[in-house]
């Protein structure tokens, strides 16, 4: 990943919408859903189902699972590892997957 | 032997697959975390005086005048009792010391899951949820030599198998597969091994060291530092192997 800068060649221009939470947020064909939602005030990517406290993407390169995120139509995957699209609807996840008879 | 009505009631928060008729339970059984377990081995290893070198490679041990002399990068460390435990490397260290130890490699895939809820109380051979929440479901055993790669088949059957007992979890991410390298004994059983030629020589190579973690920390380490019988230990000698095939 971290593909931007070879990427770019000078269309730096190129955008797309994606959407994070529901919110539209603005980011650049050929960077990952972590880098995009860094800019973003609230950059956190989920909640640790083992304390509840908020990780933000941390490592970047696919190892430290910090940044696992909702990926409609893909499910939980580590938005350090996924490249952004134009429609992308991406949501945290707070709290432990619920799994059982009753949901 | 439970029935399914029983194997119910001990996974109350989790639906059974259909095609699950029963299941076996034994309260001797546990779950032992790896990671812990390394740490709580070198801390209690530390704590009785101890010194753990970290990251250094043993090339190659000799015998001088009753001693053992291990060969480090950085030196050489003398030893009046050796115990080779080095998993696949093992049988390369043993030889010189007069001890055959037989293994074949075999290739274990596993898929880890999200953290989700606790919903499963009671580990499995296969299916466990770990103290930090993931599901781990095993495994593969594959004879592929040295390949420590994954495939998308392994991740297919495993995850097949994994909804099948617990269909609930169709609706769990994995997150993470990954493979290892079991070192297995001809009958799978663990090889411990005292050099009768070397004597202070040891060799024990099983898998796993987390699976016999209680034997290996009390029993195993109180007759290799000469406390109790070696006598109920000789069976698990690899002189088991010598016997002609039928």
């Amino acid at each position: 990943m971290f593909r931007l800068l070879e990427d770019d060649r000078g269309r730096m221009e190129s955008t797309v919408t994606i959407e994070i939470d529901g919110y539209p947020v603005i980011a650049r064909i050929g960077e990952t859903v972590a880098s995009a939602l860094l800019r973003e005030g609230a950059s956190w990517s989920r909640t640790t189902p083992v304390s509840g406290a908020r990780r933000a993407p941390y490592c970047m390169m696919g190892v430290c699972f910090d940044c696992l995120m909702l990926v409609e139509g893909e499910g939980l995957v580590r938005a350090c590892q996924t490249l952004v699209r134009a429609g992308l609807k991406v949501q945290r996840q707070t709290g432990p997957r619920k799994v059982g008879p009753s949901c | 032997m439970l029935s399914r009505r029983e194997l119910e009631h001990l996974y109350p928060g989790i639906r059974l697959g259909k095609d699950v008729t029963g299941g076996a339970f034994s309260a001797l059984d546990g779950h032992v975390n790896p990671l812990r377990l390394l740490m709580a081995l070198q801390q209690g290893f530390v704590d009785a005086g101890g010194t753990v070198h970290r990251g250094r490679r043993v090339d190659g041990i000799e015998v001088c005048g009753g001693q053992f002399r291990l060969h480090l990068k950085t030196g050489v460390v003398h030893a009046a009792r050796v115990v080779i435990a080095a998993g696949e490397a093992s049988r390369v260290l043993a030889e010189p010391l007069g001890m055959t130890l037989p293994f074949t490699l075999q290739r274990g895939q596993i898929l880890v899951t999200e953290r989700v809820g606790p919903v499963l109380p009671y580990p499995s051979d296969r299916i466990r949820q770990t103290a930090g929440s993931t599901i781990m479901i095993g495994g593969t055993k594959e004879n592929v030599g040295r390949d420590t790669g994954t495939t998308a088949g392994a991740a297919a059957s495993l995850a097949a198998r994994a909804i099948r007992v617990f269909p609930d979890l169709a609706r769990v991410s994995a997150v993470r597969q990954w493979s290892g390298r079991r070192v297995i004994t001809p009958d799978i059983a663990p090889i411990y091994e005292r050099s009768s030629r070397f004597p202070g020589a040891y060799a024990c190579i099983c898998h796993s060291g987390v699976t016999l973690a209680a034997y290996h920390a009390r029993g195993l380490a109180k007759r290799i530092a000469g406390y109790g019988s070696w006598d109920d230990v000789q069976q698990f000698s690899a002189r088991r192997f010598n016997v002609q095939a039928a």
